[in-house]
């Protein structure tokens, strides 16, 4: 079984939702208590194929050993916040006009409900348009081929957001992996990745050298990192997802990429519940299991740090 | 470091091939002549005199052939500043036009295309040394220094000694006849940034950073270099025009080579000498990464934060502080802290992102000058 995860550490308002297996509506809940509510996302397929139809009873949670009772499960109707880091590092010069099909045809993907923020790096990490409800009008006309390849600060501010609750967070880089220039380092990447409130998913784009012989370098110098790739690879894994390398025969398409990453997510159960019997601060360590299907593979979150204190956003 | 290295013998390897290539570009740049839609070089020349310097810019952004475009310019820009009958202002006039529309071309290709139009700001170099000198000539070479820089084209800046062996005596001279800053400083003796961003460039390719993941290992060579930045640099921290800057590259240098004490003297000095936020932000932000490089957190944190004060919502200091605030557990704060600078409209500029290019940092105030220049 493979043990992924993708959960958030809810210090705050919540609604009480007393039906297992209820879909959560686009409507914000009007009955809300404070708890601790820890939410986690879980996928559950038989290859190819997700296993549909799953309620509460038929998942076993654990947190630091302690199954837990899963309040809620909630499926496709969540909406969804897509960050898409899209690499712009200088051997991207000349196909930038692809770049952008590919961000307008991953964008029509998203389904009303979802919003989606797109980010790329020039001079400094980009947020293009902010975050922006899915079916609206992109402009992308801020997007150029950058001067640095700033990718750890853009997965680190991608990891930063806290979707409100009622909502869940999809990162999905198309990145080369290859940083130069970030603020922060790989190692902060993979530590924030067990605080993120969100999954991270890497496709792995080998850029084909393009039109770079005239072009400036970085001037900014940051040393080599020779375990940056296994370090994003370690974060997308912490947060439930995966680095999808090219295979053998074909490089990525970010689109087909993306789309299968996209069903797969919005497919996956969101299972609620409030710890008991574990000690609320520190570092807990989530195991999910789905008994009636003992050879499924189910990926969450490998767990997340109680006790922090949250956004006020 | 080493891809740093190898990235800098690559690009030497595309400037002698862009000199060579250059050589020939010249030899048919007569015979090229504009076809089907695509922009015309005099009609682009009579708008950017007339004032439609936004239009003109968003025209050339949007051009694809710029080689060709500036291959045209050295063919039947010269012919253009001598109208029949044109006066001697009129022709000096004009000189400026071109060598600012130039500029205002490998700007806006200066991510993708500076290699191949450097060639073509120097023949504009020479167009405008034709005349006397100008204050208007002075921004002009400015800007040049400026977009070297932003390009990190150091042969454009300095003479260096030549990487490579040739017998062939026109490459030899074509390559060493590019140090613009020479030129410039000829013209103006009295123009300190000019020896100054020679000096910037010869401390290039510069170290990097030591960070949290990776700690400073220099061999001997590297170190040699580094000492002989700092020699060449140390001849301006008493000019009260770049005297405070030369101390932030001084004390950069140090931090890069893990001697935070000397690191700290220079940067004291060049925060006591200076009211310029660019300077400020950077002696508060490489004092906050030399906290960090130690693993001094806190004190990391509060030097971010006085960054920030000088400059906020600049987004390597943002960026620095929300990581030290989230190590600490404070997501929260990181957050928020993220949220604000990114919302922030303008966004501003970001003065480690422009710290290795040199003069770049001008470039808006000096082509806003040259543009009001030659307003009608």
């Amino acid at each position: 079984m493979i043990m992924r995860v993708n959960i958030g550490w809810v210090l705050a308002v919540f609604v009480g939702l007393s039906n297992a297996g209820s879909a959560l509506t686009q409507e914000r809940p009007t009955f809300r208590v404070r708890a601790d509510l820890v939410s986690v996302d879980v996928s559950v397929r038989n290859g190819d194929l997700p296993v549909l139809g799953l309620a509460a009873v038929d998942f076993r949670l654990f947190d630091n050993g302690v199954v837990q009772t899963v309040e809620a499960v909630e499926t496709e109707a969540v909406p969804i916040d897509v960050t898409l880091f899209h690499d712009t590092s200088p051997s991207l010069a000349g196909k930038i006009d692809a770049l952008k099909a590919d961000v307008r045809g991953i964008a029509a993907m998203l389904r009303p409900m979802d919003r989606l923020r797109l980010l790329t790096f020039d001079l400094q990490v980009n947020d293009v348009f902010g975050w922006q409800p899915a079916g609206g009008s992109l402009n992308l006309d801020s997007v150029k081929v950058g001067r640095i390849s700033a990718i750890y600060d853009a997965i680190f501010v991608a990891m930063m957001h806290q979707p409100d609750l009622d909502r869940r967070h999809l990162i999905v880089a198309l990145t080369d992996c290859e940083d130069a220039g970030s603020v922060v380092g790989s190692a902060l990447i993979e530590d924030a990745a067990r605080r993120a409130e969100g999954v991270l998913h890497i496709v792995k784009i080998s850029q084909r050298p393009a039109n770079i012989m005239n072009a400036p370098l970085s001037a900014v110098s940051t040393p080599a990192d020779a375990k940056g790739e296994q370090r994003l690879e370690s974060a997308a894994v912490r947060t439930g997802g995966e680095l999808h390398g090219p295979s053998l025969t074909s490089r990525n398409d970010p689109v087909k990429t993306f789309k299968k990453v996209f069903d797969d997510y919005r497919q996956s159960y969101v299972l609620r519940y409030t710890p008991k019997g574990v000690v609320r601060d520190g570092w807990h360590e989530i195991k999910v299991e789905v008994p009636g299907h003992p050879r499924a593979t189910v990926r969450a979150r490998r767990g997340y740090f109680g006790g922090e204190k949250s956004g006020s956003s | 470091m080493e891809a740093q290295r190898h990235a800098m013998s690559w690009r030497l390897t595309v400037l002698v091939a862009g000199a060579a290539c250059c050589s020939l570009a010249a030899a048919g740049s007569e015979q090229t002549r504009p076809q089907g839609n695509r922009l015309r070089v005099v009609e682009l020349l009579d708008r950017y005199e007339r004032g439609d310097h936004d239009g003109v810019v968003a025209d050339l952004a949007k051009a694809s052939d710029i080689v060709v475009l500036a291959r045209e310019l050295q063919g039947r820009g010269e012919a253009w500043t001598t109208p029949p009958n044109a006066a001697l202002t009129t022709i000096e006039r004009r000189r400026l036009v071109v060598a600012v529309f130039m500029l205002e071309l490998a700007a806006a290709h200066l991510e993708t295309d500076w290699g191949a139009l450097r060639y073509t700001v120097e023949w504009a170099c020479e167009l405008i040394r034709k005349g006397r000198t100008t204050p208007a000539e002075r921004v002009w070479h400015l800007a040049v220094v400026a977009l070297a820089g932003g390009a990190r084209d150091e042969h454009m800046l300095a003479y260096l000694p030549l990487p490579f062996s040739t017998s062939d005596a026109m490459l030899r001279q074509r390559f060493t006849s590019f140090v613009h800053g020479d030129h410039a400083a000829r013209r103006f003796p009295d123009e300190i940034r000019f020896r100054f961003a020679e000096t910037f460039a010869n401390g290039l390719p510069g170290l990097a950073e030591p960070n949290r993941d990776t700690p400073t290992r220099l061999g001997r060579e590297e170190r040699d270099a580094s000492e002989a930045a700092i020699r060449s640099m140390k001849k301006f921290v008493n000019d009260p025009v770049v005297g405070p800057e030369a101390h932030l590259r001084i004390g950069h240098i140090y931090y890069c080579l893990a001697n935070p004490t000397a690191a700290n003297t220079h940067y004291a000095a060049a925060l006591r000498g200076t009211r310029d936020p660019f300077v400020q932000y950077l002696v508060h932000f490489f004092t906050g990464r030399m906290h960090d490089a130690s693993g001094r957190r806190q004190d990391a944190a509060a030097a971010y934060r006085q960054a920030l004060a000088v400059q906020p919502f600049v987004q390597s200091g943002t960026m620095a502080l929300a990581a030290t605030l989230f190590l600490d557990g404070k997501q929260g704060e990181a957050y928020d802290l993220l949220n604000a600078a990114f919302a922030a409209r303008p966004r501003p500029p970001d003065p480690w992102r422009l710290y290795g290019y040199g003069d770049y940092r001008f470039w808006p105030e000096l082509i806003g000058q040259l543009r009001s220049q030659l307003r009608p």
